[in-house]
């Protein structure tokens, strides 16, 4: 069973009369490249304040490395994180503020510095000031921060924002890298839903503060490909005769009125037929296939529906 | 906590605004060394307090020459003549009784400590490293301290020193004397430091901070004594308020008067520190 590194349960919160978060249950594994997606304003970026202690929680739990409470403090020290905008101090270089840091962590290894800036490409900065930054140096200083002293779990808002497309993209690698070679698990938050989808391996898909699905790449996958859709209020005889007289095994029964099959050879008019002729009804046949986008906006009309 | 400490002290000696702290303070040294006296800002009423300290020379006799307009016209260099004509008196001492000045240099403090660490987010990366807001706190509070009292004796012996070096022993008093006094002051200025500390953990921002603390001591000392006006409070009783309390601790107080100084410095230091500790305990951070 592969281990929890980070559990909310039922985690809320509310400021006055506005929920930014309304109940949010989500589980990360060790491994995983955890992505959180959701419209500006969300609950995104609440979720992830709330678990590092930027913000109190107004109701529900969660639960780092198995600790909850107080216990759960002490295992902060193996997160990393970048919440929202990148932060540092402008009158310092790169390498002063992450010395910075190591003072304060206690941190006496100083080569991890050079190494978290040679990871982010920012090795050949030299003095100049952070304030000097551009936007996206900025924020490859705020992923270095985060990866420096070996964390388990790294924490990043939006990491990808103001980036241009080849530091996105080798910003995609370095996740994938630390990831496959150090182990690292990462929760990682975007609107971008492409860019998310190249890299993560689970999604939280969130609006309005709720939890609309929790769902693996492979499912994700699923429930965007092609596939025909069958719409019938006998699931189980409906499985049965695809399987048995139409030798499709290749389909999944969503709920107890729709079975999605996605064998590329299967034609609908056929699985009717058969069906009609066997007396299964049929309430509707019809063919999918949703962009990652579509698909989204179909998540988010159902849940304002 | 030492490795909070320990890196606010590498970060802000990267900076320049702590060298700008340390030029104020060594102006404010410069002009009271060249003028032979000290210059204080504030209420007047710390001058009458310190005046114990001229009646051991002839400066009554060498102020009497001069009209209060001609002395309010002089030229530094002028006034400094008028006042080599003075036998001699503990002008160090009067300086250490005008150490209120201190207080803009450990609005730098707090501000440098405190305030940047929210204006600019830089907290968010603290927090999120394992480290409390218990400790975050309890850090801070001790490095505006540490600083506070870096700055006190800094002032202390660099004064003492260039006081010997530019008006003689003649304008000095001892050194173990000026030591004694620095020491008694250590309460009120950290009473300053918790003022500085609660007002930076209440209003987060340094603009905010900048705009409450810089006016705060002259406010309140107005707002003060106009109460003191009002409810016709004797004048002793305004000797327990910081600034006076500096002066008055730097001419020889009373046994009576240390303890309740020192109580009062208690009080306002519980006060300010229990006020920032609620405001930033379950603040937001952004």
């Amino acid at each position: 069973m592969r281990e929890v590194i980070l559990k909310t349960t039922q985690l809320s919160k509310r400021y006055g009369n506005f929920t930014a978060l309304d109940n949010a249950d989500m589980t990360v594994y060790r491994g995983d490249i955890y992505g959180l997606i959701g419209r500006n304003g969300a609950g995104k970026t609440t979720v992830m304040k709330i678990v590092t202690g930027l913000t109190e929680q107004s109701s529900g739990e969660y639960e780092i490395f198995g600790k909850t409470g107080k216990a759960a403090e002490n295992e902060k020290r193996k997160i990393g994180c970048l919440i929202e905008n990148p932060a540092f101090f402008g009158n310092l270089t790169a390498y002063q503020n992450l010395r910075y840091y190591c003072y304060q962590k206690g941190i006496t290894d100083l080569k991890q510095i050079e190494e978290a800036l040679k990871l982010v490409q920012l090795s050949d900065v030299g003095n100049k000031k952070f304030r000097k930054f551009s936007l996206g140096m900025k924020q490859r200083l705020g992923i270095a921060f985060a990866v420096m002293d070996n964390p388990d779990l790294i924490i990043l808002d939006e990491p990808i924002n103001g980036l241009d497309p080849i530091g996105i993209s080798e910003l995609r690698d370095t996740f994938r890298r630390l990831n496959a070679e150090r182990g690292i698990t990462i929760v990682i938050s975007s609107h971008i839903l492409s860019e998310l989808y190249a890299v993560a391996t689970r999604f939280l898909i969130i609006d309005n503060g709720k939890v609309l699905k929790e769902v693996t790449k492979q499912e994700l996958d699923l429930e965007c490909s092609r596939c025909i859709v069958l719409k019938t209020n006998d699931t189980k005889r409906a499985a049965t005769l695809i399987e048995n007289k139409l030798n499709i095994s290749d389909y999944k029964v969503i709920d107890s009125g729709e079975i999605r099959i996605y064998d590329e050879s299967a034609k609908p008019d056929e699985i009717g037929r058969t069906l009609i002729q066997n007396d299964v009804t049929v309430s509707g046949i019809f063919e999918s296939g949703v962009s990652l986008e579509d698909y989204f906006k179909q998540l988010v009309g159902e849940a304002q529906s | 906590m030492i490795n909070i400490i320990r890196s606010d002290f590498y970060r802000i000696f990267r900076g320049i605004a702590v060298y700008i702290a340390i030029g104020i303070m060594l102006l404010a040294i410069g002009v009271s060394i060249y003028m032979i006296q000290p210059g204080y800002i504030g209420n007047a009423s710390v001058g009458d307090i310190n005046n114990e300290n001229f009646k051991t020379s002839n400066y009554d006799e060498v102020m009497s020459e001069y009209t209060l307009d001609e002395l309010r016209a002089m030229s530094l260099s002028d006034y400094r003549q008028v006042m080599l004509k003075v036998t001699g008196y503990e002008l160090d001492r009067d300086i250490l009784g005008t150490n209120i000045n201190l207080y803009y240099v450990f609005i730098f403090a707090a501000a440098l400590a405190v305030t940047v660490d929210f204006s600019g987010s830089s907290i968010k990366n603290t927090l999120t490293s394992a480290i409390s807001r218990r400790k975050y706190f309890l850090s801070k509070l001790i490095f505006v301290n540490l600083m506070c009292l870096i700055f006190l004796f800094a002032n202390t012996y660099i004064m003492y020193f260039a006081n010997i070096i530019f008006n003689t022993k003649q304008f000095s008093s001892d050194i173990s004397e000026i030591t004694k006094i620095t020491v008694m002051q250590i309460p009120p200025v950290l009473a300053l430091a918790a003022v500085l500390t609660g007002i930076a953990f209440i209003t987060r921002k340094t603009a905010v901070f900048n705009t409450v603390a810089i006016p705060l001591i002259m406010v309140f000392q107005l707002i003060l004594n106009i109460v003191a006006a009002a409810l016709s409070v004797q004048e002793e009783y305004l000797h327990y308020e910081l600034q006076l309390m500096l002066a008055k601790l730097a001419n020889n107080p009373t046994e009576s008067y240390m303890i309740n100084a020192y109580l009062i410095c208690g009080g306002i230091i519980v006060l300010f520190y229990t006020a920032g500790w609620l405001s930033f305990r379950k603040a937001e951070i952004k």
